[in-house]
């Protein structure tokens, strides 16, 4: 039995780096590197974790609907992270999308605030990054002949 | 081997954490403060505009920064931006502005420049001097913003100087 993509490794090693490089590592050493760090960690963690919330919703797993629901995702995400650090209107959605995202989690008081988004075109060299959840599902991808009706012995 | 009420449990611990990332990301709360202003230009001319902080009105004085706006219902070229100050200052660079949505141009940019506290006073000041490409057109506005990832007290406000 596989391994639930909530529980994998390299989910739980992304989003323990996205974390702990966002809330200490860039306080402590405000560099470019920082920066960088965040946006690979989450091109890596976020896809395999809208697919793990799939997952959770279904009884046996996604099976071999696991590689194109990654896929999805990783094509929404570097769709995200493209057009946000590049066209002004979409940095804008995600100022305010994000901002009220967050005004809603803490219990909606007082008006709802937009949040800082550094518009760097050189964030798209982390792009690359969504190859692992890719190869991750790729690799995880069940045998052809699981799911299929075994033939009767003749 | 787990059993399958502590997966589901570390499941949903997982995907929770994994939420509260996302939201919480870098990208940290912004307030701003705004004060818009409207000028008539001549081309070329240069605008000088300093935004000045009381201290009491933001959280903490070293986590504000200030933003300028400057937009039009035409295109006004390229702007050259050359914050005042030491090397502590951002660099002189050139902007250009974007056609938005709501049919203005505009460009914005953000500015430090060395604060200058005023000897025993409560002011402090960011400066930046504009220069507008020769096509500029004659009505400009221009927009100065305090932001920080505090909320502003009641009644928070800050000057801005045009010239």
């Amino acid at each position: 039995m596989r391994r639930p993509l909530l529980l994998h490794p390299v989910l739980l090693i992304g989003l323990g780096t996205w974390a702990l490089n966002d809330h200490v590592l860039k306080a402590a050493f405000a560099a470019g590197w920082t920066g960088k760090l965040s946006d690979v960690a989450s091109l890596i963690a976020f896809p395999l974790l809208a697919a793990g919330a799939f997952e959770l919703c279904t009884r046996r797993g996604l099976g071999r609907a696991e590689l194109p629901v990654v896929a999805f995702w990783s094509a929404a995400t570097g769709f995200v992270m493209a057009t946000i650090n590049t066209l002004p209107d979409a940095a804008w959605a995600y100022r305010h999308g994000l901002g009220l995202a967050q005004w809603l989690a803490l219990g909606a008081q007082g008006t709802p605030h937009t949040v800082r988004l550094t518009v760097d075109p050189t964030d798209l060299w982390t792009l690359p990054a969504l190859a692992v959840p890719l190869a991750l599902a790729w690799l995880r991808r069940p045998p052809a002949s699981e799911g299929r009706p075994v033939a009767a012995p003749a | 081997m787990l059993r399958p009420w502590a997966t589901r449990g570390l499941k949903a611990l997982v995907l929770i954490a994994g939420t509260a990332t996302t939201i919480a990301t870098s990208a940290p709360p912004e307030f701003r403060l705004t004060e818009t202003v409207d000028v008539t230009r001549e081309a070329g001319q240069r605008t000088s505009v300093v935004l000045l902080v009381d201290p009491e009105t933001v959280d903490e004085y070293a986590s504000f920064t200030t933003e300028i706006t400057i937009s039009s219902t035409e295109d006004f070229g390229l702007l050259t931006v050359v914050p005042s100050g030491t090397e502590a200052s951002s660099p002189a660079r050139v902007e250009e502005p974007t056609l938005g949505a709501d049919g203005l141009y505009t460009a914005s940019m953000d500015v430090w420049s060395e604060p200058e506290c005023y000897e025993g006073g409560v002011w402090c000041s960011n400066v930046i001097a504009v220069e507008t490409a020769e096509d500029v057109p004659h009505e400009l506005t221009i927009a100065g913003h305090v932001v920080q990832n505090q909320e502003f007290e009641e009644g928070a406000r800050f000057i801005m100087e045009v010239e």
